[in-house]
């Protein structure tokens, strides 16, 4: 009886515990607050070499620095580097900023510069930022504040890496001492940046706090903490938001924006974003080979009463070219000209119909599409396919995880009829929504030419561009190729997404950028009580 | 007893190699490519994508990697992660408290309301009140833990804001608020079920000739529900607990993943979505371990608690 008894009681216990418990948040009695931003997932290292993901790089980003850094339109800034030139095109030369220190005290060196970019181009690190240093032949110290970068050859856009995380420095010394750990929680990280590590409990949060001797005094860290929580599910993190226990956080599908934004106590920052929602033809294998073919689908596919429907206001209309109005960085009169020369595939069932006709395949064709769940991508596949039926070409809808799309897009296999996939520049350079997409040399495997698209005398024009430092010739040459391979019609470019960051009122003092990913989020942010 | 004993940890053995061979097997056979997925996700080039390779022993023949794992685990080593480079054996050490204590608050959550309901749903029998309690147990038994997680976020986070709505904090106590939604979410898909076994287990202890005898004695009503039904009917309940509590451990994948709570679930869900082998294996095969592990602890108790079982 006793043991019953104590079970029916402990289930009245239950109860009222679970009715009487109200919120009584944690006092936080860190000068200058505490701010917590919220992650999709969990960070893959404490370690810029590892950075290159929505996750990793906002808590690396608090840690470590770059040479340089991006202005919130792309506009390279001094940072680590007080000033740099170019004497040649194929030398670099960088001067350090003095009275830098890490946060351990010691002051930062050229060693620990050049060891930091060696350490990314090694390719025992197996880093994904590599490729970013691929043309630097090598680094050397030419005194206690100055640093030359020699290249193999000239590179237009190896200017951006190093406001990267490709570009970050760590302490060659704390890297020495701790070679085991470097990077896992109880090996840390130490870099000069605003925040200093304190802990990383895997799969939950990750903690930082102020660094006070910080070089660019008063644009650091204002906040005394910042919490990292991993929180997967956007409706979770939009109910944080409501509830004060996110302060920001930086990824939010579509639909869940529209929910944040009618949140008295949260601001929401939206951009036109450096970003493409693309679709790609197989150019490698039948049927969609056959540029015809491949244009009577573009042409019976509508695009806008997609983008009206799904996208709304959460993007732009791309009008089928992969760089949109902002990433016109230079010569934006040109970019400006071509968009509105350049052959858009507007819907337009009667040209569907002429294509087919000339197309190889006047009778229709057959063929598979791959996408994943994401709300654009499942909708345009559907559109794609509705389009395409109405013109006989049959196209069957394969569903993917995100995780397989992406295994399947950068395979060198290119075992597709035709893909969908969203696309974000690494650099605020026209080039980097260019050479991507239409580079012969990127078909192969981890290669993001995902039409196969090869055409020499494109690839002439992109080789060519790569290594002038002229801006407005490279603007010419970049029009000019994808001019030739517009009219080839290897990719449907559906639009423009924005990126969206939502935050607290509280928070104050972050400009959203398109390429966030390389921003220190928390930098001179403040948080009102 | 003793030999008993020995021989059930024995049929743990092949349980546990058929569930290595085949969760690395099937890791395998995802099209995910791990290599692709590390380097980003993004653009990378084939050099890159060799050195990732090497640096994982991705290229090695299948057996070649089967045994170096399956070796390892014998030890108490179940490899690296890929994506994290920290070992999946004190991953998942670090994690572990935080589950169990969702799945004990889930567990005690669910008998707390399934025991008192079926008890009234028996007393009842055939009672507007049984067939509410009936059909409210089916409705929680088919509504899925992320449906009832972010109606209970939204509920008592978003619009009432007595609770957290997601993390975990420090420690037992500070988790127990954190953890009461989720394990609550929990609690309710599992509960049709030991609410059915109390139900008919009562139903049938109050038609036996014991608690017959214990009515015409005229024993109170109250005595003899809860005195002499209920302590019978518990038995069965018990064994129902025990394999709820493997259930409850995949059912914490989904409710992890909403509440974003860093434990075996979770940990479980990022590897999936990294194609981080290791740790889908390590995690997999420690879930597979704890399932048996629990089912052996159960049956031993059974004997304990009953004392008409006895092994041999």
């Amino acid at each position: 009886m006793k043991r019953v008894g104590s079970l029916v009681g402990l289930s009245f216990v239950l109860a009222a515990a679970l009715l009487s418990i109200s919120s009584c948040a944690k006092k936080d009695g860190v000068s200058g607050g505490t701010v917590v931003f919220a992650l999709t997932g969990d960070i893959a290292a404490l370690d810029p070499a590892q950075a290159y993901d929505f996750t990793t790089n906002p808590v690396v980003n608090c840690i470590t620095e770059g040479l340089l850094r991006f202005s919130p339109t792309g506009a390279l800034l001094p940072n680590l580097a007080e000033k740099w030139e170019s004497p040649d095109p194929t030398t670099y030369i960088y001067t350090l900023r003095k009275g830098v220190k890490f946060q351990d005290g010691s002051p930062l060196t050229p060693e620990d510069v050049i060891f930091s970019l060696n350490r990314v181009r090694d390719k025992a690190t197996a880093s994904p930022l590599a490729w970013m240093l691929g043309s630097v032949k090598d680094i050397v110290k030419v005194d206690d504040s100055t640093i030359k970068i020699a290249l193999s050859q000239s590179d237009a856009q190896f200017r951006y890496a190093l406001a990267t995380t490709a570009g970050h420095v760590i302490s060659k010394a704390y890297y020495e001492a701790h070679k085991a750990n470097f990077g896992k929680p109880d090996g840390g990280l130490l870099g000069t940046g605003p925040f200093k590590y304190v802990s990383w409990k895997a799969g939950s949060e990750i903690v930082l706090e102020r660094f006070n001797d910080y070089w660019d005094k008063g644009n650091g860290a204002k906040v005394g903490r910042a919490v990292f929580k991993v929180v997967p599910e956007g409706a979770t993190r939009v109910a944080g938001l409501k509830t004060g226990e996110i302060d920001a956080t930086a990824i939010l599908p579509l639909d869940l924006i529209a929910v944040a934004q009618k949140l008295a106590n949260v601001d929401i920052q939206g951009v036109e974003g450096f970003t493409d929602d693309w679709v790609a033809f197989n150019t490698s294998r039948a049927p969609f080979d056959d540029p015809q073919l491949r244009k009577a689908v573009i042409y019976s596919f509508d695009s806008k009463s997609l983008l009206n429907a799904i996208v709304k206001d959460g993007g732009v209309a791309a009008g089928n070219q992969p760089v949109g109005p902002a990433l016109w960085t230079y010569a934006k009169d040109t970019w400006q000209a071509y968009q509105s020369r350049a052959e858009g595939y507007a819907y337009d069932p009667a040209k569907a119909k002429a294509a087919i006709a000339a197309s190889k395949h006047p009778k229709g064709a057959k063929g598979k599409i791959l996408t994943d769940g994401d709300s654009l991508r499942i909708n345009a596949a559907q559109a794609i396919q509705a389009g395409a039926k109405s013109i006989g070409v049959d196209l069957a809808i394969e569903k993917l995880s995100n995780e397989e799309l992406t295994s399947r897009q950068f395979s060198g296999k290119r075992d597709y009829d035709i893909i969908l996939g969203g696309w974000g520049s690494d650099y605020p350079d026209p080039a980097a929504n260019v050479q991507p997409f239409l580079s012969s040399g990127l078909a192969g495997d981890g290669g993001s030419n995902f039409a196969v698209y090869k055409n020499k005398k494109v690839d002439a024009l992109l080789d060519q561009q790569a290594v002038l430092a002229d801006d407005a010739k490279r603007a010419e040459l970049l029009i000019e190729a994808l001019t030739i391979a517009n009219a080839d019609a290897p990719y449907i470019f559906i639009d423009h997404p924005k990126i969206f960051y939502a935050s607290s009122k509280k928070i104050k003092g972050y400009t959203l950028s398109p390429i966030w990913y390389w921003d220190d989020l928390l930098r001179g942010v403040s948080k009102s009580k | 007893m003793l030999s008993y004993f020995a021989r059930r940890l024995l049929q743990l053995v092949p349980a546990l190699f058929l569930a290595s061979v085949a969760v690395f097997a099937i890791v395998r056979l995802s099209p995910s490519d791990p290599a692709i997925l590390l380097a980003g996700g993004r653009q990378s080039s084939p050099a890159t994508l060799a050195a990732i390779r090497a640096k994982y022993r991705l290229g090695e023949s299948l057996p070649r990697q089967y045994l170096a794992w399956a070796g390892g685990a014998l030890r108490g080593d179940l490899g690296e992660s890929y994506r994290l480079k920290q070992s999946v054996s004190s991953m998942i050490a670090q994690r572990l408290p935080l589950t169990l204590q969702l799945i004990l608050m889930s567990m005690l959550l669910s008998l707390a309301a399934a025991v008192p309901l079926g008890v009234i749903a028996a007393a009842n029998k055939g009672s507007a009140l049984d067939r509410i309690i009936t059909a409210f147990a089916l409705a929680a038994l088919s509504s899925p833990v992320f449906l009832t997680g972010i109606v209970g976020i939204l509920v008592f986070a978003y619009y009432l804001g007595w609770l957290p709505a997601f993390g975990s904090g420090e420690g037992f106590f500070e988790n127990f608020r954190y953890l009461l939604l989720p394990s609550a979410a929990l609690a309710l898909n599992m509960l049709a079920l030991s609410l059915r076994v109390t139900r008919n287990g009562m139903i049938e202890a109050l038609g036996s000739n014991y608690v017959q005898t214990a009515i015409a004695k005229g024993l109170p009503r109250r005595s003899v529900l809860l005195k002499h039904a209920l302590r019978n009917a518990l038995i069965p309940l018990f064994t129902v607990a025990g394999l709820q509590i493997g259930f409850l451990l995949t059912g914490t994948v989904l409710v992890e993943y909403t509440f974003g709570i860093g434990g075996i679930g979770s940990l479980l869900v990022n590897g999936i979505q990294s194609s981080d082998y290791p740790v889908i294996q390590g995690a997999t095969l420690f879930v597979v371990a704890f399932f048996l592990l629990v089912n052996l602890a159960v049956d031993l108790l059974y004997a304990a608690i009953d004392p008409r079982i006895r092994y041999s």
